[in-house]
């Protein structure tokens, strides 16, 4: 006799089959394929029986920014930039010119720096950098303060701080610890 | 003006340096910060009570053995210095695990879209700046961010790896 197959069980289950009754049939002649199906009404029943958990970080938020950043910007977007930059190179072309006799009349006036004076110019801040950062004063770090108390006050507080340190942590653990 | 920059310089200084901290220190220990970063989401309330106690504790203890070896002669202050010593550098590893926690969850809060090293900076740059304004920041938040990072540091202690 041939056995119902995993996938023809999950089927049945699913109530997917069309052919169920002569499924049933077969169940109704074969202990093996029976005890298959009940494995598997248990199997399904225990994971649905399970607590629902939630994600300790939600992936939704970063799926959906990366989704939309693959997405292609729309048509209208990418004939505008066309149209902007086509025009914008056209501008470019007609004031060129007079930019360039603009230039050539300012240039004469503008004295660029000397690559010694930029050097001159760097080290000085620089300097003055190194200066402010050197006057930089770091937080003075507290004394800890010598504590005059006899010996007894001192054991009592050691005492008392060590019962507060069990107690608290005692009660604040417990769950913890239990576990 | 020039105090004013100069104090800018610090906090900028300081921010740079704690943002690498943190960020090598969550490489270094991933599991540990994770840990201490859930319990913060968790059980923040939990998480400052046990840091509080137990600053506390280890404060007290670590002042007292200052304190006596600072009066003792040289061979008890060696005997009394290294267990406080000892128990301050405690308090620093768990104050560094706890605000590499919070660090990272504040900035996975702030921009969750980030990768989880941007979100520590982040975080970092954030804590920081919240911590300089005088007052507010130096004895609400910050004592705040450092209790609960430290409690929280305990509690992942005691937290259960997940069964696969």
């Amino acid at each position: 006799m041939n056995h119902l197959s995993d996938e023809l069980l999950n089927e049945y289950l699913d109530n997917a089959l069309s052919n169920r009754a002569s499924v049933e049939e077969h169940l109704a002649q074969c202990m093996d394929c029976a005890a298959r199906l009940t494995a598997l009404q248990t199997l399904f029943a225990e994971i649905e029986s399970l607590p629902e958990v939630t994600l300790s970080r939600d992936l939704a938020a970063p799926v959906m920014l990366k989704i939309k950043g693959a997405s292609l910007s729309p048509r209208w977007l990418t004939l505008t930039i066309v149209l902007q930059t086509a025009l914008a190179l056209i501008a470019i072309i007609i004031t060129a010119p007079l930019v360039k006799q603009f230039a050539a009349s300012s240039v004469s006036v503008l004295q660029p720096p000397s690559l010694t004076e930029v050097f001159i110019r760097l080290q000085s801040q620089w300097v003055l950098w190194l200066d402010m950062l050197s006057q930089l004063r770091m937080p003075v770090m507290p004394e800890i303060p010598i504590i005059e108390v006899s010996s007894l006050y001192f054991l009592l507080t050691l005492a008392g701080v060590s019962m507060v340190w069990l107690v608290g942590n005692g009660l604040l653990l417990r769950n913890q610890i239990k576990q | 003006m020039s105090d004013l920059l100069r104090l800018f310089f610090v906090i900028a200084f300081l921010t740079l340096g704690l943002a690498a901290y943190f960020l090598v220190v969550s490489t270094l220990f991933p599991n540990r910060v994770a840990r201490t970063k859930s319990a913060i989401q968790s059980t923040p309330a939990r998480s400052f009570g046990i840091g509080l106690v137990n600053f506390v504790f280890f404060a007290v203890i670590a002042i007292a053995l200052f304190s006596g070896a600072e009066k003792s002669g040289p061979f008890i202050k060696t005997l009394l210095t290294i267990p406080a010593l000892l128990i301050t550098a405690l308090l620093a590893t768990m104050l560094s695990f706890g605000l590499a926690g919070m660090t990272s969850l504040i900035g996975e809060r702030i921009l969750p879209e980030l990768t989880s090293w941007r979100q520590s900076i982040l975080g970092t740059v954030c804590l920081c700046f919240a911590c300089a304004p005088p007052f507010v920041g130096w004895f609400l938040l910050f004592p705040y961010a450092g209790l609960v990072g430290i409690g929280a540091f305990i509690l992942g202690l005691f937290q259960r790896e997940p069964k696969s």
